[in-house]
């Protein structure tokens, strides 16, 4: 207690502190309990929402509008020049760049090959210089998979390049199965002739704007045309991303949130207790100071749970060590996502995991001490630890 | 003195589910009323009810039939809700103490106060004065369970006493007390009747029978409350 100088804090919150302290045993337990169900649900979410918003941004990055070339056999190669000149005639397309890339079979499996700067996330490029022909700058999973610094690609052709450098790990997510190669052998090894592209890359002035000239684009070219849109792909991906963390989540939830109420109950509720209330209810507490009580308590201890837990996700998604094992978990992978979260994206995760966790927490306490407390002051009187 | 006021008790009937289905009936009819001002004695054999009547009082247990009116307020018939906060005003002196034994001196006289929303100052002066009262002032940080049984007992009176109660309860106040914490515990119970509080004891320790402080004595019998003559001298 403190006299009239001392802090004015309500009564009923130091006393719940003072059980707190008083049942430290329990309380221990259920910290531990409520910090590793946040860590395990946030966990999957975190990573979820951050991979999203890594994708998000990589994909701001690429040009708004994407146009192939299809024939009954699939993608067929684009005549460049004719494209571009296609391609300018439609109002609001912007910059219209033939690119030349393509698929083709590594030593481990199937990689990108790329020819350009302008194909590469700005992460992959710190002071690169472009390959020379007979040179490759490679993907971590290619680099690991590549015989005295040396790749051989088949396609069209076999092409066998001298790697010169290896992509940074922080652009692992985008760059592990990339190869970036001289023009002269990407046209040798995909089979293109010097006037052709893969496909065409359009800028819009306004991204709002993409769906109607995408269709004014497919109606410009005399050959039948795919035309793949920015935000269609950052939608795609962004689902991706979401659904490799929540759908394992969301398949245990249950179970969690179900373990959780037993637990709760089991920890906070009146076995053991009832005496102690009923003597609460003697002394002129009402059914609604002990519920207080009890929310106080579950407060004080859920509450650095809470902030524990979330502290133990973030260093599992964010930290590198730790990062790499919660890919593997999640994704199968331990290819490091340099991962990002933004503002926003931190404060939704912390109310979708109050949501989550701190709601049926807290109905638990609520719902057991309301049990419990029914009844206690005659039952306690009467039978008990008193006799 | 209004006659509403004081504590009353009128057709109290009260049983224990039996194990046939059959309530076991330990009071019948009891009527009886017990003035601010005053102390009461229940006295009565082991298993009288003298314990379940205090209890029934103190709204701790609800009767059979018939009603407890506490300053003409019909409190036995009140829900929870209303009647748990009621007992803020009652004092309880249990026979089995309901000390929390892990707790200090000074926390048990606290927690009846924890939820009226007085000031810190306020529920230390009040619990000093008390521990003073019943000669515990030394133990306050104790923990409970390394108190004796009358230092117990003698916390368990001022803990019914630390929230300035308007009814108090006591059911076997003396029972661990030697002959002068005895007699000062009635000192007590008489002061505080002085102050207009309601006060009644439920006994069997023949130096309450006898204690000049005592203004009205009750018999509990066969189910039955009776009041008895004035008291007697002291031998």
């Amino acid at each position: 207690m403190s006299g009239d100088g001392g802090p004015r804090w309500s009564p009923l919150a130091v006393w719940a502190a003072r059980e707190v302290q008083r049942e430290a045993g329990r309380s221990c337990l259920l910290f531990a309990f409520l910090f590793l169900l946040v860590a395990i649900i946030a966990t999957p979410m975190l990573f979820s929402h951050a991979l999203a918003v890594t994708w998000t941004r990589w994909m701001e990055q690429t040009p708004h509008l994407v146009v192939r070339r299809i024939d009954a056999g699939g993608w067929a190669p684009l005549p460049a020049e004719a494209a571009v000149h296609y391609a300018r005639k439609v109002p609001g397309a912007l910059d219209p760049t033939p690119r030349l890339w393509g698929v083709a079979t590594g030593p481990a499996g199937p990689v990108t090959v790329v020819t350009a700067p302008a194909d590469l996330p700005a992460e992959g490029l710190p002071g690169q210089r472009p390959p020379a022909p007979g040179e490759a700058v490679v993907g971590r999973a290619v680099a690991d998979a590549a015989v005295d610094n040396h790749l051989v690609l088949e396609q069209m052709d076999r092409v066998t390049l001298a790697i010169v450098a290896t992509f940074p790990d922080n652009s692992v997510m985008v760059t592990h199965d990339l190869v970036w190669v001289a023009p002269p052998d990407a046209r040798r090894l995909l089979g293109m002739l010097p006037d052709q592209a893969s496909d065409l890359a359009v800028r819009l002035f306004r991204s709002e704007s993409a769906s109607a000239v995408a269709a004014d684009l497919a109606a410009a070219f005399p050959w039948p045309v795919r035309i793949i849109d920015r935000d269609t792909m950052t939608e795609g991906l962004r689902r991706r991303a979401m659904g490799k963390g929540v759908a394992a989540l969301m398949l245990s939830l249950p179970a969690l949130l179900a373990f959780l109420w037993v637990m709760t109950g089991a920890v906070t509720g009146p076995a053991g207790r009832s005496a102690y209330w009923g003597v609460l209810s003697a002394m002129g507490w009402t059914t609604a100071d002990l519920v207080r009580l009890q929310v106080a308590k579950a407060l004080l201890v859920g509450m650095p749970a809470l902030a524990v837990g979330l502290a133990v996700a973030c260093g599992a998604v964010f930290h590198p060590m730790a990062a790499a094992w919660t890919a593997f978990l999640l994704m199968g992978t331990q290819q490091l996502p340099a991962l990002a979260l933004d503002g926003s994206g931190a404060v939704v995760m912390l109310l979708q995991i109050a949501a989550v966790v701190g709601l049926p927490f807290l109905a638990a306490v609520f719902l057991t001490t309301l049990r419990g407390v029914e009844g206690a002051a005659r039952s306690t009187m009467e039978a008990g630890q008193w006799h | 003195m209004a006659l509403n006021a004081g504590l009353a008790c009128h057709g109290l009937r009260f049983g224990w589910p039996g194990e046939q289905g059959d309530d076991r009936i330990l009071l019948q009819a009891v009527t009886a009323w017990f003035q601010p001002g005053r102390v009461s004695l229940v006295t009565g054999a082991t298993g009288a009810g003298k314990s379940t009547l205090l209890h029934l009082l103190g709204g701790l247990l609800r009767p059979v039939a018939g009603e407890v009116r506490a300053e003409d307020q019909p409190v036995s018939r009140w829900p929870a809700r209303h009647r748990d906060p009621w007992r803020r005003r009652v004092g309880m002196v249990f026979q089995h103490l309901a000390l929390v034994p892990d707790l200090s001196v000074a926390e048990n006289l606290l927690l009846p106060l924890v939820p009226r929303g007085m000031k810190w100052s306020a529920m230390q002066a009040a619990i000093t004065r008390q521990l003073e009262a019943v000669e515990l002032g030394q133990l306050a940080a104790k923990p409970v369970y390394t108190l004796s049984g009358g230092q117990r007992q003698r916390l368990a009176i001022a803990r019914a006493l630390v929230g300035a109660p308007r009814f108090v309860l006591a059911d076997e106040p003396t029972a661990f007390q030697d002959d002068r914490q005895a007699a000062r515990i009635c000192a007590q119970m008489g002061a505080v009747a002085r102050t207009g509080v309601v006060v009644v004891i439920g006994s069997h320790d023949p130096r309450l029978r006898n204690a000049s402080e005592v203004d009205d004595r009750w018999h509990l019998a066969a189910g039955r409350l009776t009041a008895v003559g004035p008291p007697q001298a002291a031998p």
